[in-house]
């Protein structure tokens, strides 16, 4: 038996020859066809196109007395770090929207002139900022950076969060004089008196979020005021990466400063799912108050397992978690729940200015999620960055700018006074609230005066 | 001693690399290669894009480790995910003895190289005494072992411990200069590229003459039939054993250079999931096939940058879903590869093009009297031959 196939008649190869020219004729002339309707169509809009035409041009002529300052920021809006990396692509449309079209909270700041945009030395400036996604990825973040720094010639960066992105991302933007604001707080240890002085390794790299003894100082004075003032033993179950590693020592110090005798201090790992274990080892200590930082999704699954335990007498506490966030799970427990945002909270807040902008961030289409806060940390720091271009006449000159905004004083959304300190660190107090069943009392605590004994560096 | 080897293994994989070289190319094959070498060559001149070159870099340095994972892989059939850790313990070696003994590149390269085949040699020793899933499994484990260790060497104080903790280490120098040429990578792309490069090709070379000496004869008698290779007195063991340490080697350089690109390391950028994404890349592109890590490192980096640019209208998480979908397409459809995949669709094209324009067989000719001439034998069964012939050579000996 043979195998022969249709093709290797000849009879039905010349078919399929003329068959396939057919086709390919037939698509040439619905190209063609195309083209005729598409040209009919752009003659019978032409007076409408020219007049639109001649808006763009009138556009560009005023767009053209437009200088635009470029600003980068890499965030993750996708991968594991998305749910809080949203929050920078979210604040910085919002600030470009607000600066280039003369929103009333800019014209209140007295940044924005009437028909959008700023002035720098007489002459008017508008934002222009630049998105990417690091997708979570370190070498993808470095990538993005050193696009924008090199090739868009940036003259700011917001980028770099969590730490280890924040590090690397610096090597790029230092040495380009790039000025870098990111809200690790454990930037704070490379951010030395000696690396942020004139030619300094981090002069340009600015720490958006308060110290870390200030932040938790001010975080541990709401939760015991709140939870329970007579409250005396505390254990925290602290997330073992590069930021719970250095957070862990500074909430133990600020509990102890607040009255409380702190055991232990368990570290859980970042795949950890069963919790029982830890929060049994937590209620040997026969604590009134366990924490657990600083992951809210974690915290919102973790929790339930602790009341399940009755790992605390008094209370728990959850940092990162936003009331809102907390109303939509509606978590229930006999016990007082705190939690503090990063730096203030949009379910339940008691500053006006942070309730009102709140409002605009939502207005503007972004959605409140349990991060949403985070927005915060880079939100006010555009208005200073403005504020100092404005002061030292010039955004080109990094060293001027620098200057320049170690002197901004900003009535801001998070605080009013806000400033960058020598160190290039901001200070600010941070929001506590407190669940008892489901309604929430809120304190802004201001961050202590004084650092608790044994803080590195005092 | 010394010259004994040279006798046995030196000599012979030479004349291989020479034979290879001699070896005519088809036409398809020069102007691949030759584009390759083209591209790769004036890449910096090409892509005028920062970000795209410093990806280039990176996913060059995992290449390097990817050669040695494909030599582990390709040679004995053992798929790794420990060589994230790997990487790491090189990424370690060159940041710790930057730091405490102010050690420069070119100093630490051979340390962080012999510590990482050293530290493959102890993992492989226990690891490589079980197989498939299993040895998978091991590598995981012994990855996410490094990444706790470095996370907590040093208990409650572990980030001023040796490894940092968490939080890491900083390489704040740049690679020492060359001939006068520097490689600060902060300063200027394109030289630490070429280094790179330069490291790349060292590499790919060193694999083939692995590959085609005695030795690598041996690794793939044993992956082909590892009971016959017993039986005919291979200490199969041990070669597994050396083969994990030798591309344990590759990663040490590989985890040195990534440690003075980055200038930081950390304990999570050599977990698990990177290792898994190693792995990836090797599946992807093809172990057995020259091109084929190198391809997959190619895939991995920039497919989700060229996405990131041609697929605007798509929001960050449908561009990782697409992302996803065509690594789970081609891995289904191309089971050995990319590489060797669009080998074999040139090959049936070229096979279906022969026979679509052959004039059918007159009245007069005989059925079979046009027998296709045999197709060449495929790679590697010949392989399989050679390495079955050469099983009874060694084991002979």
């Amino acid at each position: 038996m043979t195998n022969t196939r249709w093709t290797d008649l000849p009879g039905k190869r010349v078919l399929l020859l003329l068959l396939s020219s057919v086709v390919m004729v037939a698509m040439i002339f619905a190209a063609c066809g195309d083209d005729e309707e598409q040209e009919q169509q752009a003659a019978a809009e032409a007076p409408a196109e020219q007049q639109e035409q001649q808006q763009q041009a009138m556009q560009q002529e005023e767009e053209e007395e437009v200088i635009w300052i470029d600003i980068g920021v890499v965030a993750p809006s996708s991968g594991s770090y998305e749910v809080f990396g949203h929050t920078y692509e979210a604040s910085g449309k919002l600030v470009e929207h607000e600066i280039n079209t003369g929103a009333q909270y800019c014209i209140d700041q007295g940044v924005c002139e009437e028909g959008g945009g700023f002035l720098i030395d007489g002459k008017l400036h508008k934002l222009r900022i630049h998105f990417r996604d690091d997708r979570s990825d370190i070498n993808a973040h470095v990538a993005a950076v050193r696009e924008l720094v090199r090739d868009v010639g940036i003259v700011a960066c917001m980028c770099g969060t969590p730490h280890d992105f924040a590090i690397a991302s610096a090597k790029v933007t230092q040495p380009a004089k790039v000025l870098h604001f990111s809200g690790s707080s454990t930037l704070e240890e490379i951010l030395t008196e000696e690396a942020t002085a004139p030619g300094g390794e981090n002069r340009y790299l600015f720490q958006t979020e308060t110290r870390e003894w200030q932040r938790s100082g001010s975080v541990m004075k709401g939760a015991v005021d709140l939870i329970d003032p007579d409250s005396e033993v505390s254990v925290i179950l602290m997330l073992n990466d590069a930021t719970g590693q250095f957070l862990g020592p500074y909430f133990k110090r600020a509990l102890e400063a607040n009255g409380q005798t702190v055991p232990d201090i368990i570290y859980w790992d970042p795949e950890t799912t069963d919790f029982s274990p830890l929060f049994s080892r937590a209620k040997g200590h026969d604590p009134d108050i366990v924490l657990f930082l600083y992951d809210p999704d974690r915290a919102i699954q973790a929790i339930p397992q602790a009341l399940e335990i009755g790992a605390a007498k008094s209370g728990y506490f959850m940092f990162g978690i936003d009331p809102g966030e907390y109303k939509k799970r509606e978590l229930q427990s006999d016990l007082p729940v705190g939690m503090a945002c990063v730096p203030i909270c949009w379910g339940a807040t008691d500053r006006e200015q942070a309730a009102a902008y709140w409002v605009r961030y939502e207005e503007f289409g972004n959605e409140l999620r349990s991060f949403s806060s985070v927005s915060l940390l880079t939100y006010d720091d555009y208005y200073m960055l403005i504020k100092a271009y404005q002061a030292a006449g010039t955004f080109t000159d990094a060293d001027a700018v620098v200057d320049a905004l170690l002197e901004v004083r900003h009535d801001g959304v998070i605080a009013d006074g806000f400033y960058f300190d020598s160190r290039h660190i901001v200070a600010h107090g941070t929001e506590v609230c407190v669940s008892r069943q489901l309604e929430f009392e809120c304190q802004f605590t201001p961050p202590p005066d004084e650092p608790p004994p044994g803080t590195p560096g005092f | 001693m010394i010259a004994d080897i040279w006798d046995t293994h030196g000599r012979s994989a030479t004349r291989r690399i020479v034979r290879l070289a001699r070896q005519e190319l088809t036409p398809a094959q020069t102007i691949i290669w030759t584009a390759v070498v083209v591209v790769i060559v004036l890449f910096p001149v090409l892509v005028s894009s920062s970000r795209f070159l410093d990806v280039a870099i990176t996913y060059g340095i995992f290449a390097i480790c990817l050669y040695g994972l494909g030599f582990l892989y390709g040679q004995t059939n053992y798929l790794s995910i420990a060589h994230s850790a790997l990487l790491g313990v090189g990424a370690y070696t060159a940041a710790i003895l930057f730091i405490q003994a102010g050690l420069g590149f070119w100093a630490v390269l051979p340390l962080a190289a012999l510590l990482a085949m050293a530290a493959a040699l102890l993992l492989g020793y226990p690891a490589l005494r079980v197989s498939g899933y299993h040895f998978v499994i091991v590598t995981f484990a012994a990855c996410e072992l490094f990444v706790l260790a470095t996370r907590n060497l040093g208990g409650a104080e572990a980030r001023k411990g040796l490894t940092g903790g968490a939080q890491g280490l900083d390489v704040t120098e740049p690679v020492g200069q060359i001939f006068g040429q520097s490689f600060d990578i902060n300063l200027e792309l394109a030289p630490f590229y070429y280094l790179v490069i330069a490291f790349l090709f060292v590499t790919l070379i060193v694999t083939q003459i692995l590959v085609l000496s005695p030795l690598g004869r041996t690794f793939r008698a044993i992956r082909e039939n590892e009971p016959l290779a017993r039986s005919v007195g291979i200490r199969a063991n041990w070669y597994k054993i050396l083969a994990f340490g030798i591309s344990g080697l590759f990663a040490g350089v590989a985890g040195a250079l990534f440690s003075y690109k980055l200038g930081h390391i950390a304990p999570d950028l050599f977990n698990s999931f990177e290792g898994v994404e190693l792995a990836l890349m090797v599946l992807l592109g093809g172990s057995r096939r020259l091109m084929g890590p190198l391809v997959g490192a190619i895939i991995v980096g920039f497919l989700p940058e060229i996405l990131d640019v041609i697929g605007i209208g798509l929001t960050p998480f449908q561009r990782q879903i697409v992302f996803g979908a065509m690594l789970i397409a081609v891995i289904i459809l191309l089971p050995h590869g990319l590489v060797q995949g669009v080998a074999d669709l040139y090959g049936l094209a070229k096979r279906s093009l022969a026979a679509y324009l052959r004039p059918p067989p007159g009245p007069g000719d005989g059925e079979g009297s046009e027998v296709d001439p045999p197709e060449p034998a495929d790679d590697e069964a010949a392989e399989a031959d050679e390495a079955e012939q050469e099983a009874e050579r060694v084991g002979g000996s």
